[in-house]
C-alpha cells in the first residue's frame, strides 16, 4: 500500500486526536451556548441525577463530584474542557507531546464526568468519545514508538468495527430493517425525523428498503477494512464519511461524524500494518 | 521489536478486559446487562446496537395539568423541546442536548413502567426518570391559583391518529 494510505502511527494519533478534538469543541461549543439548561430544576439537573446511586451523593466521592458538577460550577468543567480541544490540537499538530497528552487526559476526564453527571442527553458518539480520548491519551503519553501505544489504538481500531459490526448485526436480524419500513419509521420522528426524507422514502418503498440494506451492508462489511486491499480500504472509508455526513445532514447527528470519523486515521493505520494486511 | 515493558503490559491488560467487557456487554443478556451497568455509570461500556433491532419509531410527549385551589383541572399542555432542525444542525445543533434528554426520560420512564406493575408504583416514583420529569414540570411556569400539577406521557405512532397514554403520575403539590 502506498504511503499516503499506510501512515506512521504518530501521524494516525495526531489526526484521529485533531478530529476527535474538533467534534468536542463542537459539542462543549454548544453547552456552554444553552448553559441554563444545566440548572437545578432542568431535565439535565445534577441533583436529580446524584439521587441514583448513593455514591454520588455522599461521601468523598460524593463530594468531590459535587464540586465539579454541581450548577453553576459545572461551568469551568465545560470551559476547561474547550481548551483542552485547543491544547490538543496544537500539541498534536505542533508536536508538543505534553501539551497533548494533558489535553487528551482532560478531554477522556470531563467526557466521564459528562456521562456521570448527565445520563440522558448523551447520544451514542459520547461512548466512542470516552474510549478514543482514554486510547489517544495512553497512546500520547507512552509515545508512538512503544507497543503499548499499539495496543492502545488497536484497541479503539476493534471498538470502530464492533461498532458498525454489531450495529449492522442487530439491523440484519430486524424485520423492521430487512423489509425497509425501519428507515421511514426512524425518519417519520420528532427526535430524529425528516420531513423531505421521510417523503422520499415513504413515498418510494424500493428507496426505504434499499437504504436499509445499504446501511446493514456497509455496517457489516466495514470489519474488512482490516484486510488492507487499498481498494477496499478506501471503499469502505468513503462509505463511512458519506454514511455519517449523511446522519449529520438528515438526522442532525452532527457529533457522530467527528466521531466516527476520528478513528479512520487509526483504521488506516491498522488497515496497513495489521496482521491481515496483504 | 523491544521486549514487552510492565507498561505495555498493563496496558495490554486494561485494554484487554475493556475490550472484553464491551463485547460480552453487545449480547443482550439481562443479567448481564444489570450487571455491566453498574460499571458503566461512567459510560465506559459502550452498546453499539443503533436503531437496532427495534428501531424507534414512535414519538413520546410530556404533558402537564394544574388542579387549581378550587378543585378545577386544568388542561393538558405538551412540553416540546426539539426545536425546528435547519441544514445548519449538521454543524452546529446546540438544541439537542435537552431535546435529548426529554426523549431519554421519556422512553426510558415509559420502559420503566412497562417493566414494574402496578403494584410497584411506589417504585416508579423513586425513579429518575421520574424525578426528572417531576422536578422539571414543575418548575415551568405557574399561575398563582394553582395547588398542584401532575405529568403525563403519550405515545403517537406516524399515520395513526390517536395518542396513547403511556403513564400518568401523581398529583403533586408545587
Amino acid at each position: 500500500m502506498s504511503d499516503l494510505f499506510a501512515p506512521e502511527l504518530s501521524l494516525a494519533i495526531a489526526g484521529s486526536g485533531v478530529l476527535g478534538a474538533v467534534g468536542a469543541a463542537i459539542t462543549t461549543s454548544e453547552d456552554l451556548r444553552r448553559f441554563p439548561q444545566f440548572d437545578d430544576e432542568g431535565l439535565l439537573s445534577w441533583q436529580v441525577t446524584q439521587l441514583s446511586a448513593p455514591w454520588m451523593a455522599r461521601g468523598v466521592v460524593g463530594r468531590g463530584l459535587d464540586a465539579v458538577l454541581a450548577y453553576p460550577r459545572f461551568r469551568a468543567v465545560l470551559v476547561t474542557r474547550l481548551l483542552a480541544c485547543v491544547a490538543t490540537v496544537v500539541g498534536l499538530l505542533g508536536g508538543v507531546r505534553p501539551v497533548a497528552a494533558l489535553g487528551l487526559v482532560v478531554l477522556a476526564t470531563s467526557t466521564v464526568l459528562l456521562s456521570i453527571r448527565n445520563p440522558f442527553g448523551v447520544d451514542g458518539s459520547h461512548q466512542l468519545a470516552v474510549l478514543l480520548f482514554a486510547s489517544l491519551a495512553v497512546a500520547t503519553i507512552v509515545g508512538p514508538d512503544t507497543l503499548a501505544a499499539r495496543l492502545a489504538v488497536w484497541f479503539v481500531v476493534i471498538q470502530a468495527c464492533l461498532s458498525y459490526l454489531v450495529a449492522g448485526y442487530y439491523k440484519l436480524i430486524s424485520p423492521a430493517w430487512r423489509s425497509g419500513l425501519a428507515l421511514p419509521g426512524i425518519l417519520s420522528t420528532r427526535q430524529y425525523g425528516n420531513e423531505q426524507a421521510h417523503r422520499l422514502v415513504s413515498e418510494r418503498r424500493w428507496v426505504a428498503r434499499l437504504g436499509c440494506w445499504a446501511v446493514i451492508v456497509f455496517e457489516l462489511a466495514f470489519p474488512l477494512v482490516l484486510l488492507g486491499d487499498p481498494t477496499l480500504v478506501v471503499a469502505l472509508l468513503l462509505a463511512g464519511v458519506s454514511f455519517h455526513a449523511g446522519t449529520a445532514v438528515v438526522m442532525s447527528l452532527n457529533v457522530f461524524f467527528w466521531m466516527f470519523v476520528a478513528t479512520y486515521p487509526l483504521v488506516l493505520w491498522a488497515a496497513a500494518s495489521g496482521p491481515l494486511a496483504g | 521489536m523491544s521486549s514487552m515493558t510492565w507498561v505495555d503490559a498493563l496496558v495490554g491488560a486494561a485494554f484487554g478486559l475493556w475490550l472484553a467487557l464491551s463485547i460480552a456487554y453487545q449480547c443482550s443478556s439481562e443479567r448481564l446487562d444489570r450487571w455491566v451497568e453498574r460499571l458503566a455509570v461512567v459510560a465506559i461500556v459502550p452498546k453499539w446496537n443503533f436503531f437496532a433491532p427495534t428501531p424507534g419509531v414512535v414519538n413520546y410527549h410530556l404533558l402537564y395539568r394544574d388542579v387549581l385551589h378550587g378543585g378545577s383541572v386544568g388542561s393538558w399542555n405538551e412540553v416540546v423541546e426539539a426545536e425546528p432542525r435547519d441544514l445548519g444542525a449538521a454543524l452546529w445543533n446546540p438544541g439537542k442536548r435537552r431535546a435529548k434528554a426529554l426523549f431519554d426520560l421519556t422512553v426510558s420512564l415509559a420502559e420503566v413502567v412497562e417493566r414494574l406493575d402496578e403494584r410497584e408504583r411506589e417504585l416508579i416514583r423513586v425513579s429518575t426518570p421520574y424525578l426528572a420529569l417531576l422536578v422539571y414540570v414543575s418548575s415551568l411556569p405557574a399561575s398563582a391559583f394553582t395547588a398542584t400539577r401532575q405529568f403525563a406521557i403519550v405515545q403517537t405512532s406516524y399515520g395513526e391518529d390517536e395518542a396513547r397514554p403511556v403513564f400518568v403520575s401523581d398529583v403533586h403539590r408545587l
